[in-house]
């Protein structure tokens, strides 16, 4: 499963992510790294981007991104 | 001490919105070199102070997430952090961390620890921790990390004579730091980390990364073992100091008002009505009735007083022309629009520190996609309701792809140098609509921009570059501070009072030297000087409907600064402060119609000198600037024409 499948208000855990480096490098560095628990707090108006919620912030993502990242529920 | 002459040099770091500009105002206060214009950093800002016996020079750089840089802004703060010179690195750096967000912060500290500089962590908005019902030990993470942390609130400006104490006292107590106990007791040969040499070697990808510029990790992976390691052991200490007290009730405001704001059918709603808000009170009621009160009080009270006193001292009739006509039309006719600008200057901050803004970059971002932006473009849109210069400069926070592509758009978005002659043209010709007749115009220059960015799009990117990326962090809604507020508000007024006071005086007194004298220097009516230059220009003009020499010249004027406008009309229609006078001879010379094309075209028609200069300078390129100065004069005119003839064709003329 992909973090963009997740429904709002479900949480999950980050398994793999699969990107190119550099923008792999930048997910990282906000925190998104394997094994951390992400919830997907809501999507935009029209349904893209997401708001996420992982290590106790708030975070911002295209679905595009989103869907490069696998999750666990 | 031994210290006493030399001067400490302190680097500000950490993540964006962790409070480094708060803590650098609050240190340096009303310092002369604080050239921070918005809320968000993209300069290296330094300032001097003193502080008991030391002098102490701090640098505050752009916010940083980790040492890979992606923007330009990031690359400059990074290459102050890491520079080969050993003369120019700071003495030491303190790390401002957000104590409500830190596992990211510290992901940031593990990296600086690395430099081997003096680190001082100071753990900002503690007191926002006690609301959250959240503990958290400073002295137990300073044993854990092997540098000093400190508790501090910028805001409230507390725990920073402590942080600054010890950072000066003890920044080369070597007992203070071991940056390596960090890695040490955590080292993991699976992933390259040893014993002896506990660092990776991040330091020389990143000399070479920087130099390189953006896309600098694309080819070659940087171990992403190493970030995973990093956010693992940070994890561990920060659940070994952090406590939970009680339930948390500030997230549960935040969480309330997002879902009113960001609601899937509200969002739009609530976002046109707060701009519309805005600029009915900047300009329909609070703003309008400010600025009746200032030029009544130039036309009535202070015009009278000079007259008489220049009638009393029997100054040559030149000087008393030139001092009323010109001095006091030009820079008073432009100084009565100073609370319009306050109001919408004052709510840009509201906006921008609230938080709200973020909200605005989140539920525009699809919007933008498909005009190849992201929404953090929107921010520097915004921004350009102030002034394209600082706006344009925040586009450096945006990486390449959408880098140009927004400045192509800011030049376009209304600054506030343009609003002068909406509130003069709109109160004398719309009196009944005039925030909405605003609205307009200020929709219309985003929307053409956007258009031209979209239609220009093919010659700024390559084909190989993928879609933008739109990573951020979203803040919680935080109340302004007010004093923060006032700085700010203060910095941007200013600049526009000193250009009144400078650039728009010289003008006013060349303009009404221009217009009054010929060639022979003459005092004539007919056939000045400015006269002659106006009518080359004004045929050009003449299908728009406006074809004086007086309004052509006074667009000439706004290419040098766009509040000149104004002021040159004001001096050409000798008007004598007030808006009054002007807006009686305008309309016996403008239609509503003619009036709106005006309007429509000083809106678009070319940046002002300072923007030009700032577009080459932020995109390197002389041609991509002139290009910008010729798009905007053809998109304007071609614009201007399509309104004045397709509402004479409509009956409107």
């Amino acid at each position: 499963m992909k973090l963009h499948q997740l429904h709002p208000g479900q949480s999950g855990e980050v398994l793999a992510i699969d990107l190119p480096p550099a923008t792999k490098q930048q997910i990282l560095d906000m925190g998104v790294t394997p094994g951390v628990q992400v919830r997907l707090k809501q999507k935009a108006p029209l349904g893209d981007p997401l708001w996420i919620e992982i290590r106790g912030y708030d975070l911002i993502l295209r679905k595009s991104i989103a869907a490069q990242i696998a999750v666990k529920v | 001490m031994t210290q006493r002459e030399k001067t400490l040099k302190i680097a500000l770091a950490g993540n964006p919105n962790s409070g480094k500009s708060t803590l650098f105002n609050s240190l340096t206060g009303d310092s002369q070199n604080v050239g921070n214009w918005s809320g968000v950093t993209v300069e290296i800002a330094s300032g001097r102070f003193s502080w008991r016996d030391h002098t102490l020079e701090l640098a505050d750089l752009p916010g940083l997430y980790s040492l890979s840089p992606h923007t330009p802004e990031q690359i400059s703060a990074c290459e102050f952090l890491i520079n080969p010179d050993q003369s120019q690195l700071p003495d030491l750096i303190i790390d401002v961390v957000d104590a409500n967000n830190l596992e990211r912060g510290l992901y940031l500290a593990s990296q600086l620890l690395e430099i081997g500089l003096p680190l001082f962590i100071a753990l900002n908005m503690c007191d926002e921790l006690d609301e959250k019902g959240l503990d958290l030990d400073a002295a137990a993470l300073s044993k854990l990390l092997g540098v000093p942390c400190y508790k501090i609130s910028a805001t409230k400006e507390q725990g920073i004579e402590e942080l600054l104490e010890a950072a000066v006292s003890h920044y080369d107590d070597a007992d203070l730091f071991d940056f390596q106990r960090f890695s040490r007791g955590y080292y993991k040969p699976e992933i390259g980390l040893s014993e002896d040499k506990p660092f990776p070697s991040w330091r020389w990808t990143h000399q070479e990364g920087l130099r390189k510029g953006d896309d600098i990790q694309e080819e070659k992976d940087r171990d992403p073992g190493l970030s995973e390691w990093r956010y693992q052991v940070i994890g561990d200490i920060v659940g070994q100091v952090t406590r939970r007290k009680k339930t948390q009730k500030r997230q549960g405001i935040s969480r309330k008002i997002d879902a009113i704001l960001c609601h899937p059918l509200l969002a739009y709603p609530c976002f046109l009505v707060i701009m519309l808000l805005v600029f009915y009170i900047s300009f329909g009621s609070l703003g309008l009735k400010l600025q009746g009160w200032i030029s009544r009080g130039l036309a009535e009270g202070f015009v009278p007083v000079i007259r008489s006193f220049l009638e009393f001292s029997h100054a040559p009739l030149w000087l008393q022309g030139l001092l009323i006509d010109g001095v006091i039309a030009g820079v008073g006719g432009i100084m009565i629009f100073l609370p319009q600008l306050a109001f919408l200057f004052f709510f840009l901050s509201l906006l921008e520190d609230s938080g709200y803004m973020a909200r605005v970059a989140f539920i525009t971002d699809r919007l933008l996609a498909r005009f190849g932006l992201s929404g953090k473009a929107f921010i520097p849109m915004i921004l350009g309701f102030g002034c394209s210069v600082p706006a344009l400069m925040a586009c450096r926070g945006l990486d390449r792809r959408q880098r140009l592509a927004t400045m192509i758009v800011v030049p376009f978005v209304s600054c506030g140098g343009r609003l002068p002659i909406y509130a003069l043209f709109a109160a004398a010709f719309f009196a009944r609509n005039q925030g909405l007749v605003v609205f307009s115009l200020y929709l219309l220059g985003i929307v053409v921009g956007l258009c031209s960015t979209l239609l220009l799009q093919p010659f700024l990117t390559h084909k190989q570059e993928k879609k933008t990326l739109f990573i951020m962090e979203m803040p919680p809604y935080r109340w302004p501070v007010w004093h923060c507020i006032r700085r700010r508000l203060w910095l941007r007024l200013k600049g526009f009072i000193v250009s009144a006071g400078s650039i728009i005086l010289l003008a006013s007194v060349v303009i009404w030297f221009l217009s009054n004298y010929n060639i022979r220097l003459q005092v004539v009516a007919e056939g000045s000087m400015l006269q002659s230059l106006g009518k080359v220009f004004a045929p050009a003009l003449k299908p728009l409907g406006f074809g004086q020499w007086q309004s052509t010249v006074a667009l000439l004027n706004g290419f040098l600064n766009k509040e000149g406008v104004i002021s040159s009309l004001s001096v050409l229609y000798g008007d004598v402060g007030g808006p009054g006078g002007l807006s009686l001879a305008l309309q016996s010379i403008f239609t509503p119609l003619s009036a709106y094309t005006f309007m429509v075209f000083a809106l678009l028609y070319t940046p002002c000198v300072a923007t030009i200069a700032a577009l080459r300078r932020e995109a390197g390129s002389t041609w991509f600037a002139l290009f910008c100065v010729v798009w905007q004069i053809v998109v304007a005119w071609l614009l201007a024409f399509l309104v004045y003839n397709g509402g004479r064709l409509l009956g409107l003329g």
